[in-house]
């Protein structure tokens, strides 16, 4: 979101003002756009495992033998505003609303942002097979037990109780709340306990994992206008803070839970902090220069390399800048569909040979060089992006070698009868690291005698049409991956011959029934996508989820590239316990630990 | 006058419906729906389809236009609380009648009645506004921001605080540059004035904002160690439990940058302006009369020459109003300024119809509105003019 | 009544333009008696209206520069006059009206307030008093309903009326000299004789001496009691309007009574008017400036710029080396004694 006032969109919205009212803008390019599909839930949490290699800057949180001092304000800036506070309506889903929620919000489970991992937050311990809190029943369903912590209670000092996941439960379910039910519908029975709550799914699934992320005080919000209430403001606090004040465009105060439920190792109460400001911001550049005034404390600026640059040369003065590599995976793809011709006429993907020459033809090492600065290393598999250590690394067997992509086109062409081998590269030409990708693409086709055309497309077209339609000859764009094994699975959707768009999103159309490749391993990825939606069982998952990624990888149907570069600074002389999360959980997933060191 | 205005005002309202209509398709040629964020969730599928009925975008175009239509001028609540509401109303317009009615001959009249009934009728709103509950149905935000109504109207406030700071700076700068650069031609002052306006004027808005940004909030305090300015914001944290006066004080450095960085363009536009405006006064006959007379310099300068060359300004104010707004628009993403320019872009990159349309109309009916005011203000000021 | 009102020796005002430097007025010295009524002569841009701000010290420096000479009225030498005394005889005791009445007067303004205003100034007297001069003033002009008109804005008059307007405002402060610089050339033939009688009338019964500017000799053989002939900056010529009328010395002074119109049909195809364009007041001839365009041009007029002397006539000068020589009063435009 750099320079909000060269985006494409504004200068047009510019034409409509200028056209009309005499008013004045700039126009310009610049612009990036992330698609998304991870689960969806802002408070979601995954089965995490330890993300890339990346130079992770740890900290002591609880340090010395007195521990941090109490009091003091931390302001952290951000570039969206939340359109609402409730996180179960529109709009509700952004980012920034659980951002800021991971304050006064909490649910079964959170994510560790040092190991990654899944932890329990108001249950005593997540549920599993072993520990007897899933059970697969004969009949086929599954149970899911929490068992509620004591001490837990919301911040006007009643107890969170099983009530409260029921009463959640159902405003998910009740349908005129617009949002995402996938999983909760599929709860047959539940049994309310005031210190425990047990369900039942219909059938058995890792994907429980999921739920109940975001517990809504049901004392608090019955009988009220759940759409309308809770727009600007919070109910009652399970969290570290209260939601206090909202001055729309500016900021979201939250202060002090002085009832929050939660002790520190060392057994101080926590949170340290007196009050969180979180400000809004819409300028990347005016959020650095903020940052650098020392007017905000925490910032989570994109990964522009000129950006990280910048706030790099700030370490000297007390900052402390955090590079990971984060969920966001980019991926070179081929259509399958019909529509591909509408592109291309005179496409070959549905030959694997071509396929495997392209995956031959691209260097991802210059690619990684070029657009991120080297940062990190390419993707061999889009696994190693959210969940590395259940990677097999797939594509390593296609290295950057341009005779043997060579080789391989002549076999292509013989088997299609052609002379030549053509392509239609398409991505988002709003998003200058795509532009970028699209002419490295243009040489390194070229070298191996493919003919290559790029055809970018602004990303509302590109997205909101071709996307959809599948017009498309060979694509490039970015999926958001979640942590652990149910959002492993949770990807397989992408590849689910079964799903073609718009109700799926299989929008390669691989094995789908218009597609031109429908085969045995089209088939055996549709039937490991039933299995891994009805097992539970890590030791029968994996196993499942590797072959899917085995097969992925030996018919070339998506080429991971890279993954984007998470980056968050703080000022680490007046700030402490601060720690970036790569994941959904965002930065502020430990803000009840956070305190000023100059109080 | 009166029909004048009524003439004006329906062309006004013919203007703003095609200005709607036009709007309205560029925004759905455009591109891009509201809801594209979720199109790649797979699990939002049924979100979509209930959203997609909610805001009626499976309608033909025509008909989510005059939807829209309906719902913008059709009234969403309007609560009078108390009689003393309807007795002051009553009051303001029997004012306004008798001022209208009662014939005085003398040349300070008009003005002063005009001022008058401006100001009883500001009074008047002053006082009605915490017993009036007053909101046209203009629908909600399709990005769950609610009311567009309240959205617009939250943020109008602080716009509003921002361009009239703006225009004041740019109108208590710029006027007297102008005379001054005129009053003293080809001088030195004037020289530098005139390189100043045009390399102000030539520097697009971002530079100027985010250069005085960096110079005067950042390296100010780190060269000096005053932090005299704020990057970004309207108010401090925890402005409410400061005194009055520091209230003040907080405003001032909030505003100050942002205000600037609008009035800095209008400031060069008006001071060239009013140096030419004033230059072809100083050269007219009824000047040369006023000296002739024997009037003291200050006399000639401000009575006869200032007073003239103050008329055209009165047009130029009003055309640059739409491009304040169009600096606001800019100068608060840049500023974190919490008001409708900001909206504006939120809603543009989230293409939320509503609330682009909602702010659009807002700010041509502005437009027409202060056209038709600085006709009347013309008209009070030129006794040359007369409206038929 | 012979007592000298106004002494104006030697003046020579310049304007510095881009072109060069203009000697608008370049060497000028006359006098005018009380009660005089003298006439200024010349085509335009002859010097005519810069003599006229010259005297008012209405020159805007620093473009515009009085080189040298003295302006003396009533004992007063206005040149050298601080700027707070000169206001005081500029409007009060020296009043001017100029040429085009419709843009001379403020029009945001009521004439009432830009009358009062000028009363105000220099009379020692309170508003409503002003206002009854001002009143009294606009009656002396014959315009109806003064008082009530005095309400109104300019544009509220006509032409001929604001320069009533005008002239009332020049009278007002019973000033003792009233410059009037083309006060009628923006009007329609009928008025400028009324507004001109009006005026002198006004003028007499105050005893204000008049200088009457005006590029029309027509106009100076009826009204004026003295005329000057100006010529590119210089006095050329100068006595009284029928020495002037009847006896021209100064071929130009024959030159431009040759141009007025007489209404004698026979006499129109070639009357014995000045050939030629004005010389440019940026780079005059030398000798006699104009020796161009004259008739009757001998070397010595190459070589030498003459002097405004005296002539056989009584209180007649003339700058011409051939004046004593040229009987002009014979001579028609077909043959020129050379
Ligand atoms: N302010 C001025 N700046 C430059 N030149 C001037 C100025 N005023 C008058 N002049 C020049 O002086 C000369 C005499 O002008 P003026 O006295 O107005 O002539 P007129 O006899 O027609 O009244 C003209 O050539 C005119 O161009
Ligand atoms: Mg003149």
């Amino acid at each position: 979101m750099t320079h909000l006032w060269r985006s494409r969109k504004v200068a047009w919205s510019a034409v409509i003002i200028v056209f009309a009212l005499i008013a004045a803008a700039c126009g310009g390019t610049a612009e990036t756009t992330t698609t998304t599909t991870a689960p969806a839930a802002p408070v979601t949490t995954t089965t995490a495992a330890p993300t890339t290699t990346e130079p992770v800057v740890t900290t002591t949180t609880t340090a010395a033998p007195t521990g941090p001092a109490y009091g003091g304000t931390v302001v952290v800036a951000d570039d969206q505003e939340p359109p609402t506070l409730n996180a179960f309506v529109p709009g509700g889903d952004n980012f920034i609303v659980s951002i800021v929620g991971q304050s006064y919000w909490a649910g079964v489970q959170e994510i560790d942002g040092f190991t990654l991992e899944l932890i329990p937050e108001l249950v005593t311990e997540l549920p599993t097979e072993s520990n007897g809190g899933v059970v697969v029943n004969d009949d086929g369903t599954m149970t899911v037990t929490y068992t509620i912590l004591d001490e837990a209670q919301w911040s006007d000092g009643v107890p969170i109780s099983g009530d409260d996941f029921q009463f959640t439960l159902d405003t998910i379910m009740d349908p005129d709340n617009a949002i995402s039910t996938t999983t909760y519908e599929d709860i047959v029975s539940t049994e309310v306990g005031p210190k425990s709550f047990t369900y039942t799914l219909s059938a058995p699934t890792v994907l429980y994992e999921f739920l109940f992320g975001n517990i809504i005080p049901k004392h608090d919000v019955e009988g009220s206008d759940f759409l309308n209430d809770w727009n600007d403001t919070m109910w009652v606090s399970a969290g570290p803070f209260i939601f206090n004040e909202w001055q729309k465009g500016e900021f979201i105060e939250v202060v002090r839970n002085d009832n929050y439920w939660k002790k520190a190792e060392n057994g101080d109460q926590l949170p340290y902090l007196d009050s969180v400001v979180f400000r809004f911001i819409p300028e990347t550049d005016s959020i650095i220069t903020a940052f650098k005034a020392r007017e905000v404390d925490v910032i989570q600026p994109p990964p522009a390399s000129e950006t990280i640059e910048e706030l790099q040369k700030l370490e000297a003065e007390g900052a402390r800048v955090e590079v990971l590599s984060g969920p966001v995976w980019e991926h070179l793809n081929f259509q399958f569909g019909p529509a591909r011709l509408i592109r291309n006429p005179d496409s070959s993907n549905e030959n694997l040979n071509y396929r495997k020459a392209v995956a031959h033809t691209i260097d991802k090492e210059l690619i990684v060089d070029e657009i991120l600065a080297g940062q990190v290393e390419p993707l061999d598999s889009f696994v190693e992006a959210f969940s590395p250590t259940l990677s097999q690394g797939s594509w390593a067997q296609y290295d950057y070698n341009p005779e043997k992509a060579m080789e391989l086109l002549e076999l292509a062409k013989a088997e299609l009868g052609k002379d030549s081998i053509s392509t239609v590269f398409s991505t988002t030409s709003n998003n200058d690291a795509r532009v970028k990708l699209s002419e490295l693409f243009d040489t390194m086709f070229s070298a191996v005698g493919i003919v290559y055309e790029n055809q970018l497309e602004e990303s509302q077209i590109f997205f909101g049409e071709t996307l959809e339609n599948g017009q498309w000859d060979l694509g490039e764009w970015a999926w958001v991956g979640a942590p652990g094994l149910s959002g492993l699975i949770g990807i397989m959707d992408i590849f689910d011959p079964n799903g073609p768009p718009p109700e799926g999103s299989n929008f390669y159309q691989w094995g789908t029934p218009t597609s031109s490749v429908i085969d045995d391993n089209t088939a055996r990825l549709a039937e490991i996508r039933t299995a891994l939606n009805q097992t539970v069982d890590p030791d029968k998952l994996i196993p499942l989820l590797q072959e899917a990624e085995t097969i992925l990888a030996d018919q070339v149907v998506i080429i991971p590239l890279y993954a984007r570069l998470v980056t968050a600074a703080v000022w680490a002389d007046t700030v402490g316990g601060f720690k970036h999360n790569p994941t959904s959980a965002g930065h502020t997933w430990n803000i009840e630990q956070w305190y000023r060191l100059d109080v | 006058m009166f029909a004048y205005i009524v003439r004006r005002l329906v062309y006004g309202v013919i203007t703003l419906f095609v200005l709607s209509a036009l709007v309205f398709m560029l925004v759905q040629f455009g591109g891009g729906s509201p809801l594209d964020r979720l199109r790649l969730n797979p699990r939002m599928v049924n979100v979509i389809q209930k959203l997609t009925v909610k805001y009626g975008l499976d309608l033909p175009l025509y008909q989510q236009y005059f939807k829209w239509l309906s719902g913008f001028v059709s009234v969403d609540r309007f609560v009078v609380l108390g009689a003393s509401a309807w007795i002051g109303f009553g009051s303001v317009v029997a004012a306004t009648a008798g001022l209208f009615f009662t014939k005085v001959k003398a040349t300070w009249f008009r003005p002063a009645r005009a001022f008058g009934v401006v100001a009883i009728w500001v009074s008047f709103f002053w006082f009605a506004k915490s017993r009036v509950d007053f909101a046209m149905d203009w629908g909600d935000s399709f990005r769950g921001d609610g009311p567009v109504w309240d959205l617009v109207f939250g943020a109008a406030g602080a716009t509003f605080r921002l361009g009239v700071t703006a225009l004041s700076l740019a109108l208590i700068i710029g006027l007297p540059l102008g005379v001054f650069q005129a009053v003293r031609q080809y001088s030195f002052f004037d020289q530098v004035g005139t390189l100043g306006s045009f390399i102000a004027f030539s520097t697009p808005i971002f530079i100027v904002a985010t250069g005085l940004q960096v110079v005067l909030a950042f390296y100010l305090e780190r060269w000096t160690g005053l932090k005299l300015f704020f990057v970004v914001g309207m108010t401090q944290v925890g402005y409410g439990d400061l005194g009055r006066l520091a209230q003040m004080g907080d405003i001032f450095r909030h505003l100050a940058l942002p205000a600037l960085s609008i009035a800095l363009i209008s400031i060069a536009g008006y001071a060239r302006f009013q140096r030419a405006a004033m230059l072809e006064v100083l050269h007219s006959d009824y000047l040369r009369t006023a000296k002739s007379k024997g009037l003291p310099r200050r006399t000639v300068l401000v009575k006869h020459a200032l007073r003239n060359a103050l008329l055209p300004i009165v047009t130029i104010v009003t055309l640059d109003v739409a491009g304040i707004i169009g600096g606001a628009i800019i100068t608060e993403s840049i500023f974190g300024w919490p008001g409708v320019g900001r909206l504006y872009i939120g809603a543009i990159n989230a293409v939320d119809y509503p609330v682009i349309m909602a702010i659009v109309m807002v700010i041509g009916m502005g437009i027409v509105f202060m056209n038709i005011v600085a006709d009347i203000l013309y008209g009070v000021l030129d006794p040359r003019v007369r409206y038929e | 009544m012979s007592d000298v009102l106004l002494a104006v020796d030697d003046l020579r005002t310049y304007f510095a333009t881009e072109e060069g430097v203009v000697r608008a007025v370049d060497g000028v010295s006359f006098t005018i008696n009380r009660g005089e009524r003298r006439g200024v002569v010349g085509e335009s841009g002859s010097g005519k209206s810069v003599t006229a701000m010259s005297i008012m010290g209405l020159i805007e420096p620093p473009a515009g520069q009085i080189v040298t000479g003295a302006i003396d009225f009533d004992g007063l030498n206005l040149l050298e006059l601080p700027e707070d005394e000169m206001r005081k005889v500029r409007g009060g005791r020296i009043a001017m009206i100029f040429q085009d009445p419709m843009t001379s007067l403020n029009p945001v303004y009521t004439i009432g307030q830009q009358l009062i205003e000028t009363i105000v100034l220099h009379q020692n007297v309170s508003k409503s008093a002003a206002r009854e001069i001002a009143a009294q003033s606009l009656a002396d002009v014959q315009i109806p309903y003064p008082a009530s008109r005095l309400d109104d804005f300019p544009h509220q008059f006509s032409g001929g009326m604001r320069q009533r307007v005008m002239i009332a405002m020049g009278l007002s402060c019973n000033p003792e000299l009233l410059i009037a610089d083309e006060p009628t050339t923006a009007l329609d033939v009928t008025t400028q004789a009324q507004i001109l009688d009006l005026m002198l009338a006004l003028a007499d019964d105050r005893g204000t001496s008049v200088l009457l500017i005006t590029h029309d000799l027509g106009v100076v053989a009826g009204f004026c009691d003295t005329v000057q002939v100006m010529y590119a900056g210089g006095i050329v010529e100068s006595g009284s309007a029928s020495d002037i009328f009847y006896d021209p010395k100064h071929p130009y002074s024959w030159g431009l009574l040759g141009s007025m119109t007489r209404l004698d049909a026979a006499q129109m195809h070639r009357l014995n008017s000045v050939r030629g364009a004005p010389p440019s007041v940026i780079n005059l001839p030398e000798g006699c400036r104009f020796r161009p365009r004259c008739d009757f041009a001998l070397d010595v007029c190459r070589e030498r710029l003459p002097l405004l002397g005296p002539s056989d006539v009584e209180g007649h000068t003339v700058a011409c080396h051939r004046a004593a020589e040229l009987d002009l009063k014979l001579v028609t435009s077909e043959g020129a004694p050379r």
